[in-house]
């Protein structure tokens, strides 16, 4: 796997992470619009992201998000406990 | 304490209140960084720091 396709991968997840922190934070704070903004940026950071990776590297999951180069995609990458972050 | 009278004593507790304070956002950590702490909101932070059995502090 290459170095670039392990840190998109990591970077990824940072996103996701900061994504769902921020979606409990607004379960609680629906009215806080500086949060709010802050969650939408990053979603926007993070479909772009996940775009990009896709694209060169295949899919995240397995359907529906993504279509798939010949031969089918999801069983030929790595899977997720065998990247070495 | 013996036990009947512990027991005793566990009976006539009332139940827990628990208060927690407002979270209010003030600014947020780097992904990175909130990945790795486990939560980006730094007055979160509150990590459990290894220490000498039976040490305060």
């Amino acid at each position: 796997m290459m170095v670039e396709q392990t840190q998109m991968l990591v970077q990824i997840m940072a996103l996701e992470f900061t994504a769902v922190d921020f979606n409990l934070y607004l379960d609680t704070h629906p009215d806080d619009q500086r949060a709010l903004m802050d969650y939408n940026s990053v979603v926007q950071e993070l479909a772009v992201l996940k775009d990009q990776y896709q694209r060169r590297f295949g899919p995240l999951t397995n359907f529906g998000y993504a279509s798939s180069q010949y031969p089918w995609a999801w069983v030929t990458e790595p899977w997720p406990w065998e990247v070495a972050f | 304490m013996p036990e009947d009278a512990k027991a005793q004593t566990l009976q006539q507790l009332q139940l827990a209140r628990a208060y927690v304070p407002f979270q209010i956002f003030t600014t947020r950590l780097e992904p990175l960084e909130g990945l790795r702490r486990g939560t980006i909101f730094p007055e979160l932070y509150m990590p459990y720091r290894p220490r000498e059995r039976g040490s305060a502090e």
